[in-house]
């Protein structure tokens, strides 16, 4: 189980984010309004925990590919380098909209 | 390569073995898996014959709502038309979108998986043969009763996505919407039934040596397809059981006026609802995948992109369910997100498409129908896709929001991403279960007249939506421009019906399937499926060496047909399958299938009969067929987890497996574990409904009972938790009291977890809050009744617990099925924490 959650660490982190910010979002809306400049930047900090998470585990899944020889392990570690890749520019870019606009 | 599990990957060297096999070794096999005679056809549990079934029902319905369709379009051919009346149309809108959506579209590509997966992962069969079988008589009971309900003018009239107040009693007042509640509340069930079964299958029944960078890429399809359905059904479970209550007992869920709110029904739906689409769209991808390398004859460009890509859609597809609701009025920032996640959709979704245009360019490509089907569901997904990215901007999904231009981008996405690769497929492998191949001749009238007609059809509709022409209406004025795309989509629709009557012309005349020999290999491709085989799926299960094992391993199929592999004969004499580890596929131990017999036939006639009575109001008849219904579940449990004589057997060349295992292990586990994913998903889609209505109307909610109360239902749901795990140790410890004491110890959980519950229900109504009271009150009855329903089937597993020991199964060399039910006692606990703790202490008073 441990070696599927580290493949798909990337997607997961993702997948947090965008749950987090349609939650930060929501929290928002109850409270005062979404669009309030505090809770954007709450969110944005949030992206950039994501971000900084997702470089984290690229980075970690590089490193760990590198060590290894055996094509089916190594599978693994592409997919884990590939989605945290992935995760990272989507998070970005579905940040964007926090600082576009306004 | 390193070993996951202990077994010694060397031992595969073995393989293939020299000499002749014994005499007598195959008749063995054959007599064991032999086909059904008589009524037997009903009773059968072999997925070459249920996986047969099940796609012809999927086709029958999609012809079925392919002629409401074309019946829908004769209506529309000119203004002001008479051909259906108002609430005809209504109901066959309805019924078509549902049909599609539910008993074609998810069932045909889980159908293809039952067909073909055992095959393609070198299986005797999926590890639950008769879940499989259960799932398929569900669905075309359930889905037949419900397509009948048109006959009775009782169909739904709502539109598929039955948005209350529309489908409230106000607004609906006979039964036609509890058919849609019911009926397809309960086909989810069984489509959830059928993902377990994918997800145990691929991850626990793989060919040795078939390591996850060798999974076919169809294999890898359906697994995230079948994650997605655990992950996204349980929120169309809780919708319509909530829509249901509030029809049938006044839970005002969705009534503004006492504190609920419409709005829940959309996110709950499109939770479900968006997911659908790629959880439709990646099994039909990983056919095209699978069939374009094959028709190319080349590998697949970029394989482990694709993978990721599927990935990469399973995950995303659960973040913007919301873009279907732009126009209700969201913050923009919420707006924002979704827009910018759906626009990001396309790029996984991308990778796949050029992955296939790279492929075609890489190989040779043969036009022959199955390649022109793959070629012209490319080009129509992607032009579907274009649209899709024009209406993840919301200013212009403001403009075309419910007018024909999203009728026909939907229709684009889905039949250039499942419609197509269907025909694809049912061409492509059609020969590994039929004597004769489908006829080239007829499949190329059909596949040309089916892409003309397709664009005929929907093209002129992106033209009639931005002229403002509303989806759902049953005419239109004339003089507004409307009428000749109009017009040209009804003669389009007439073809493509031309092209599936001849489709069905050329499957009467070629298709025989259930014979001793089909037509095999006629298009060279490279995976395990075009192996020879027999009803017992492989002679022998081959060393997977190779993402295209057929075309890198020489001499595989020849090896392979005269039991150079493994388990070339029935080590115990029974049905069986070789049990592998998930991510490098050792073996691990040899599983024992099921013979055929008929409770799992008639659980699902009783489940059906429960579901269809209680939709007609029929209470009592209802409630004794649920409880026949339970006793053939028991009855079809009670025969599992029987250990052979044989501890261990050798399953070929000397390797030798154990015929038990249980523990995270055993596939029964690995069940039982997705099975209380899907649990979790319903109690944690209740929490989010609790959570947004109580921000509907904060002011309004009462203060929960006392915390007297609260700390008793916490502890007895921890009691029970603890009590059943000891249950499992005592049976483990092999010594003269622990069988009993552990049954002792399930009993006493088993009530438990039923005494909580009732703690908590009489806190609840000791405080006066009453279900169809407000919002709250309906929350926390939902939960309540949730959460009596564990308390319910635990009711039943503690007995059961006891009986299985007073039979003499229970013992400490055969564990699992104490361990099944303490999971499921644990996690009804742990539910009954959550729901109290919730209720209680959020917003807290």
């Amino acid at each position: 189980m441990l070696r599927w959650v580290w493949m798909l660490g990337g997607l997961i982190v993702w997948a947090l984010h965008f749950m987090g910010v349609y939650g930060i979002a929501s929290l928002a809306d109850v409270v005062s309004r979404a669009d309030d400049p505090p809770w954007r930047m709450a969110g944005l900090a949030f992206s950039a925990a994501c971000v900084l998470a997702a470089l984290v585990l690229a980075g970690s899944a590089a490193r760990s590919l590198r060590r290894r020889r055996d094509p089916s392990a190594r599978f693994g570690d592409q997919l884990a380098v590939l989605g945290a890749g992935v995760a990272t520019l989507a998070i970005v870019w579905q940040a964007l909209p926090t600082v576009i606009g306004y | 390569m390193k070993s996951e599990t202990g077994f010694d990957p060397a031992l595969y060297d073995r393989f293939p073995t020299a000499g002749e096999r014994p005499e007598g070794e195959l008749e063995a096999l054959e007599e064991v898996w032999c086909g059904p005679k008589g009524w037997q056809w009903i009773t059968a549990i072999n997925n070459n014959f249920v996986g047969v079934y099940y796609v012809g029902a999927a086709m029958l319905f999609f012809v079925l709502a392919g002629v409401l369709a074309v019946l829908m379009r004769t209506q529309l051919a000119v203004p002001m038309s008479g051909f259906l009346p108002q609430e005809t149309y209504n109901q066959f809108f309805t019924v078509h979108g549902t049909t599609m959506m539910f008993l074609f579209a998810v069932p045909a590509v889980e159908a293809l998986g039952v067909l073909l997966l055992p095959q393609m992962l070198g299986a005797r069969d999926l590890p639950f043969p008769r879940l499989s079988a259960y799932a398929f008589w569900a669905y075309l009971i359930g889905g037949l009763a419900f397509f009948a309900s048109l006959f009775f003018g009782l169909a739904p009239n709502g539109g598929w996505f039955m948005y209350p107040p529309l489908t409230s009693t106000a607004w609906s007042p006979g039964i036609n919407a509890d058919f849609w509640l019911l009926g397809i509340g309960f086909i989810e069930i069984s489509a959830i039934a059928g993902a377990i079964e994918i997800i145990v299958g691929v991850l626990r029944t793989r060919a040795p040596g078939m390591t996850l960078d060798k999974l076919p890429i169809f294999a890898w399809a359906m697994l995230i397809f079948a994650g997605m359905i655990i992950i996204a059904f349980p929120s169309i479970i809780l919708s319509t059981l909530l829509l249901e209550l509030e029809r049938a007992l006044g839970w005002p869920f969705f009534d503004p006026l006492k504190g609920g709110d419409p709005l829940l029904w959309q996110h709950l739906f499109w939770f479900f609802g968006h997911p659908e689409v790629y959880i439709i769209f990646l099994p039909a991808a990983g056919a095209m995948s699978t069939i374009i390398p094959a028709m190319a004859r080349t590998p697949l460009v970029g394989y482990r992109l694709v993978v990721l890509a599927m990935l990469a859609t399973g995950f995303i597809s659960f973040g913007v369910w919301a873009h279907h609701m732009f126009t209700t009025g969201m913050p923009t920032i919420s707006t924002s997100f979704f827009s910018a996640a759906s626009m990001a959709v396309s790029l996984p979704a991308g990778v796949q498409v050029f992955a296939w245009i790279a492929t075609i360019a890489a190989g040779r490509m043969r036009f022959s129908t199955p390649g022109l089907f793959v070629v012209g569901g490319l080009v129509i997904f992607v032009m579907g896709g274009l649209t899709g990215v024009m209406v993840a901007m919301v200013p212009f999904d403001w403009q075309a929001h419910d007018s024909y231009f999203i009728v026909a981008h939907l229709h684009y996405v889905l039949i250039g991403g499942m419609v197509f690769p269907m025909f694809a497929a049912i061409y492509y492998w059609l020969p590994m279960t039929s004597s004769r191949p489908l006829s080239e001749r007829l499949g190329k009238w059909v596949f040309w007249l089916m892409f003309a007609g397709m664009h005929l059809t929907f093209l002129p509709m992106h033209l009639t939506g931005l002229m403002g022409m509303p989806r759902r209406v049953y005419t239109y004025l004339p003089d507004r421009g409307w009428e000749w795309p109009n017009l040209i989509s009804t003669l389009g629709s007439f073809l493509f019906a031309a092209a599936v009557l001849i489709w069905i012309i050329d499957m009467i005349r070629n298709f025989r399937p259930f014979g001793g020999r089909d037509a095999g290999n006629v298009f060279d491709g490279p995976g395990l499926e075009w192996l020879p085989t027999g009803l017992y799926s492989v002679r022998s299960i081959p060393v997977v060496k190779s993402l295209y094992p057929l075309w890198d391993q020489k001499g595989l199929a020849r090896d392979v047909e005269a039991g150079r592999y493994f388990l070339p004969n029935t080590a115990t004499g029974e049905r069986e399958t070789i049990v592998t580890s998930t991510l490098n596929a050792e073996p691990q131990y040899l599983q024992r299938m099921p013979r055929p017999s008929a409770w799992h036939v008639w659980a699902a006639v009783f489940t059906a009969a429960f579901f269809l009575l209680l939709t007609v109001k029929a209470y009592w008849p209802a409630a004794i067929s649920g409880v026949l219904g339970v006793y053939c579940i028991l009855q079809w449990c009670w025969f599992l987890d029987r250990p052979l004589e044989q501890v261990a057997v050798d399953i070929g060349a000397g390797v030798t497996v154990p015929t038990y295992a249980a523990g995270p292990s055993s596939h029964g586990w690995w069940a039982m574990i997705v099975t209380l994913v899907v649990a979790g998903m319903v109690l944690l889609l209740t929490g989010f409904s609790y959570v947004f209505l109580w921000s509907r109307n904060p002011a309004d909610w009462a203060p929960p009972p006392g915390i007297l109360s609260m700390a008793w239902a916490v502890a007895g749901n921890a009691a029970a938790a603890l009590l059943a795990w000891l249950a499992c140790r005592s049976l483990r410890l092999a010594r003269p009291r622990a069988a009993v004491l552990a049954a002792v110890m399930m009993v006493a959980a088993a009530g438990l977890v039923v005494g909580a519950w009732w703690i908590d229900l009489d806190a609840w109504r000791a405080t006066g809050l009453r279900p169809e009271a407000n919002a709250q009150g309906a929350t926390v009855y939902a939960f309540l009744s949730w959460q009596g329903l564990f308390a319910a089937v635990v009711a039943l597993m503690g007995p059961y617990a006891l009986l299985r020991w007073l039979a003499g199964h229970a013992r400490a060399d055969r564990p699992a099925t104490y361990d099944l039910i303490a999971l499921f006692i644990v996690f009804s606990a742990g539910q009954g924490v959550f729901a109290t703790l919730l209720t209680r202490l959020f917003p807290g008073g």
